[in-house]
């Protein structure tokens, strides 16, 4: 007899438990984050496939910038602008001082003086993989030149770049490597690879953070 | 009419009794009036109008004209709607009571907009982990842009080193300060993530804090009470709150401003990233995008197939953080 009740009791208590659940699963469904949401934002995205409207803004790049290039032929990646580097350069054309054959220039070279171009210390690549030719050439100092020694303008570092760092320039010209000027709405121009990249020493440089870190001594209020 | 009439003979005040004795005062008399309702609707209103008035009245023999004004701004301003529910003409009073409010007290002028999304944009933003070096420009641009609180060091960015090898925040430190980036350490940075599912939104008592169409999670500040449910709600620490009157030096102040934005905030009050809303929907990129030097920092519209933004979607492998909560953070992070 007792047992029976304590097995009913056992029952009921089971049966209570059961209905709970039933409870919790039904409001989770219907309440907290909500699936439908989540589904709704990556389709959103997903079904975006139409070229975008005009916005109705254009972007500007700051003057200092100066003239921009068309780069094209970027697999499924619509032509976009890059900054033109030969402006930048401080004493460009090359031709300016090479007039001659890189062999002529470096019989004119004087022992009791400083090299030409002695600041320039290559931190790129290991003396044995490369040197100031493997980019720069022996012939026209005015062009970069690929490994097969085809002429690149200076205005298009990223042909050199790209013999190399193939995922780095695929990854720039699809827009995860490298920086937009301007703003997000169009045309699209990217800063060239030269533009934060120093060729000769690319890795960027140890430095202090712009602003105070709380674990300053100079931190306001500590 | 059975109902109202019940209501009218409750209202009804009944004579008092004509008090005996000495004759009573002013007050007294006032107090004991026989008054019908409709009277004393005439004599409340009159006491606001007459309240209102005082306000002005106050200004007046002893202050300039400019006080005057500003007295009245405010007390517009004090009543203006919640900025969901005003009409454009409405929008452009609050902007313009805001404008010269500024010039009464500083001399200078601002420029606030109350731009409105622009059709079929959805700002997304990603943010390469591998390029972060930890150098902090976003921080400093996103506090001079968005006119942050100098005096409590407010800043919506927060960069967290982490050691290589793991992802926890919790191992994390946001507080360093020595050269970066440090041996055998990474960086994140964090910041609002303007969630398509956003929890800060829903809690908020007088819905002072909304998404917009194009995605922004935005806040009004004259609408916020400072309850800071909002904070508590938010999984990513992403909401500060104004302890105190926000200190902003007039010479670094942004005159370029948004209703939504970087306007100047009140003490009491949450404010949060909006993606620069004054800078996007102008075209432009958020402030921490323009000043990252290492270009890690991606912002662009999610429905522009041609975007940036949803080139490193389609073909990086993107992650987002507590993805489980559901909140559909648009802000994704990914290594080369």
């Amino acid at each position: 007899m007792a047992s029976l009740r304590l097995r009913k009791r056992l029952l009921s208590a089971l049966a209570g438990l059961l209905a709970m659940m039933q409870v919790g699963c039904g409001t989770k469904a219907t309440h907290g984050p909500d699936g439908a949401s989540r589904a709704s934002l990556l389709s959103l995205v997903r079904n975006a496939n139409e070229p975008a409207p005009d916005p109705g803004v254009q972007s500007a790049i700051p003057a200092r910038y100066g003239e921009v290039t068309r780069v094209e032929g970027f697999p499924d990646q619509p032509p976009f602008n890059t900054v033109a580097r030969q402006g930048h350069l401080e004493t460009y054309p090359c031709s300016q001082c090479h007039d001659k054959p890189l062999a002529g220039m470096l019989a004119l070279r004087k022992k009791d003086q400083p090299n030409s171009h002695w600041q320039i210390v290559q931190k790129h690549a290991p003396e044995h993989a490369m040197s100031c030719q493997t980019c720069h050439g022996a012939g026209d100092q005015d062009k970069l030149v690929t490994l097969t020694g085809q002429a690149v303008s200076m205005d298009a570092p990223f042909q050199v770049c790209a013999q190399c760092h193939s995922t780095q320039v695929n990854d720039w010209a699809g827009g995860a490597h490298g920086k937009r000027l301007g703003g997000w709405a169009p045309p699209r121009v990217v800063e060239n690879c030269t533009g934060c990249h120093n060729p000769h020493a690319p890795a960027f440089e140890s430095r202090w953070p712009a602003v105070l870190g709380k674990g300053s001594q100079n931190y306001p209020g500590r | 009419m059975r109902m109202s009439r019940k209501i009218d003979e409750l209202v009804q005040i009944q004579p008092a009794p004509a008090p005996e004795g000495p004759a009573r005062s002013g007050v007294e008399q006032l107090l004991n009036m026989q008054i019908d309702r409709r009277t004393a609707v005439a004599i409340a209103g009159t006491a606001l109008a007459a309240g209102a008035g005082l306000l002005n009245a106050a200004f007046n023999p002893f202050g300039a004209p400019e006080a005057k004004e500003k007295a009245k701004l405010e007390w517009a301003e004090f009543f203006q709607g919640n900025f969901q529910l005003m009409s454009e003409d409405e929008k452009s009073d609050a902007v313009r009571r805001l404008e010269r409010l500024y010039e009464l007290e500083s001399g200078k002028s601002i420029r606030v907009s109350a731009d409105g999304p622009r059709e079929r944009v959805l700002y997304g933003y990603a943010f390469n982990v591998s390029r972060c070096e930890g150098y902090m420009d976003c921080v400093r641009a996103c506090i001079q842009e968005n006119n942050q609180d100098r005096a409590s060091n407010m800043a919506y960015i927060r960069i967290h080193e982490h050691q290589k090898g793991e992802i926890n925040f919790e191992h994390a430190t946001d507080d360093f300060y020595h050269e970066v980036p440090a041996a055998g350490h990474f960086y994140i940075g964090t910041q609002c993530y303007h969630c398509q599912n956003p929890p800060c939104t829903k809690v908020c008592p007088t819905q002072a804090t909304w998404m917009e169409p194009d995605g922004i999670v935005v806040v009004d500040y004259n609408w916020c009470i400072g309850c800071r449910y909002c904070m508590a709600a938010c999984p990513y620490d992403a909401r500060r709150f104004n302890w105190t009157d926000p200190v902003v030096p007039e010479e670094e102040l942004n005159p370029n401003q948004h209703y939504l934005g970087n306007r100047l905030r009140k003490k009491g009050v949450v404010e949060k990233c909006t993606f620069c809303i004054q800078r996007s929907r102008n075209g432009q990129s958020p402030a921490c995008v323009e000043a990252c030097p290492t270009g890690a920092r991606i912002f662009g519209n999610l429905l522009d197939p041609d975007s940036e933004i949803r080139w490193v979607l389609q073909n990086k492998k993107v992650f987002r953080l507590k993805e489980d909560l559901g909140t559909e953070p648009k802000f994704w992070y990914f290594m080369d």
